[in-house]
């Protein structure tokens, strides 16, 4: 093993990861290389001493508040009525962002009643392409590290924010419109969104 | 990570989930008394202070309480669970809900060794200054791969799904986040 071998392996010994001959190996170099063997000495002391590290523990008393807090918030309705439309919804946040997107650009909008020109959208809009973009909604919401609480958050708060910033993220080929179907979005009403929403979630379970 | 199941006399996860869906509700909360210890600790580790991690551990289980009946066990429960907790903790940084990520200047020392000489004790102090310092400065992508690998001791595997990141860039990011430490110690103690 050459010394560049050695600190590119050395991690993993104390990873866990390390095969028994890389072991070996690490070892062997270390005990014949003086500077490889401080450096294997150093690691070893920084592993130790974050181990001596640690975040002070709350009362004991914490761990039996926590349950009756929760049942509290669940049992005041902090939920929206779009929430609980939401909640209920049986697709999943995708298929429902595809079904809206598809509403929002097969027809030109117009800000007086943007909901009702969506509804038309729907109404022609073919499955495989709501298919499709439900693939591409699907990919956007499973290849970014907060997209699992997105959909959460879409299903549970109808966060109007968050589906903006998904519409906004859903790719170059949906980006000449934007605005102007951003600016629509944004000016709905709660009672408006509902509509829309359950619209789309019905039109994808037709 | 947490195994599904606790102990041969405890209905495992699944079991729990069926119950709560059956409108029992002690299935869900069997599983906050599970997971709730976890939740907080992986929380406590984004968040700066107890009273955020506490927030982050309200939110998550309320949205696990909403989420349950759509939850499609693809993936464990726990991992699931980990996922939210994660996001819900970074959105509360994201959000300035919570004013910074931890500062490692938050975490206490464990009692030194008795046996320690007091230049030991020094060193020791001076050191694990530099180890929080250290860790402090990582970015904060960086910094939750270090902690999901290091203190909760998750496999790749398992940060991989939460993530939805390839092993291979989580392994690359975990050994960055080593190599960072050690360099900055080193500075640190050189000086």
């Amino acid at each position: 093993m050459t010394c560049a071998e050695f600190r590119h392996t050395v991690y993993t010994l104390f990873d866990g990861e390390a095969a028994p001959d890389e072991t070996r190996a690490v070892e062997e170099h270390a005990a014949s290389c003086a500077s490889c063997r401080a450096l294997l000495a150093e690691i070893r002391q920084m592993f130790a001493g974050m181990k001596g590290l640690r975040l002070p523990e709350p009362a004991h008393a914490y761990w039996g508040s926590i349950l009756p807090r929760i049942h509290e918030a669940v049992g005041s309705g902090r939920r929206t009525s779009l929430g609980d439309i939401l909640v209920h919804a049986v697709l999943p946040a995708s298929a429902t962002l595809a079904a809206l997107i598809i509403g929002m650009f097969l027809l030109p909008l117009q800000h007086q009643a943007p909901v009702d020109e969506i509804s038309e959208g729907l109404r022609g809009a073919q499955a495989e392409d709501i298919q499709l973009l439900e693939e591409q909604f699907s990919f956007t919401l499973s290849s970014d590290p907060l997209s699992p609480v997105d959909a959460v958050d879409l299903r549970a708060n109808g966060d109007r924010d968050q589906i903006l910033s998904i519409f906004r993220s859903s790719g170059p080929a949906l980006s000449s419109v934007e605005d102007e179907h951003m600016r629509a979005f944004e000016g709905m009403s709660d009672a408006e969104l509902g509509r829309l929403f359950d619209l789309a979630d019905n039109t994808i379970r037709q | 990570m947490a195994t599904e199941k606790t102990g041969s006399a405890d209905p495992g996860d699944d079991e729990l989930i069926a119950m709560f869906r059956a409108g029992r509700a002690e299935g869900f909360n069997m599983l906050v008394r599970r997971y709730q210890q976890k939740v907080y600790w992986i929380a406590r580790r984004i968040v700066p202070s107890h009273e955020d991690a506490d927030d982050v551990v309200q939110d998550v289980f309320i949205r696990v309480h909403d989420g349950l009946k759509d939850f499609r066990a693809e993936s464990g429960f726990y991992t699931w669970v980990y996922r939210i907790t994660v996001n819900v903790a970074l959105n509360a940084v994201r959000a300035r809900k919570v004013k910074k990520l931890i500062r490692l200047d938050d975490l206490t020392d464990q009692p030194f060794d008795q046996n320690e000489s007091p230049v030991d004790r020094l060193e020791q102090t001076e050191y694990q200054a530099a180890l929080r310092k250290a860790i402090d400065k990582l970015p904060a992508k960086q910094k939750l791969v270090f902690t999901m690998r290091y203190q909760d001791e998750l496999s790749y595997e398992e940060i991989a799904r939460i993530l939805n990141k390839s092993v291979g860039g989580l392994k690359a990011n975990y050994f960055h986040a080593l190599k960072k430490i050690q360099d900055s110690v080193r500075r640190d103690i050189q000086k």
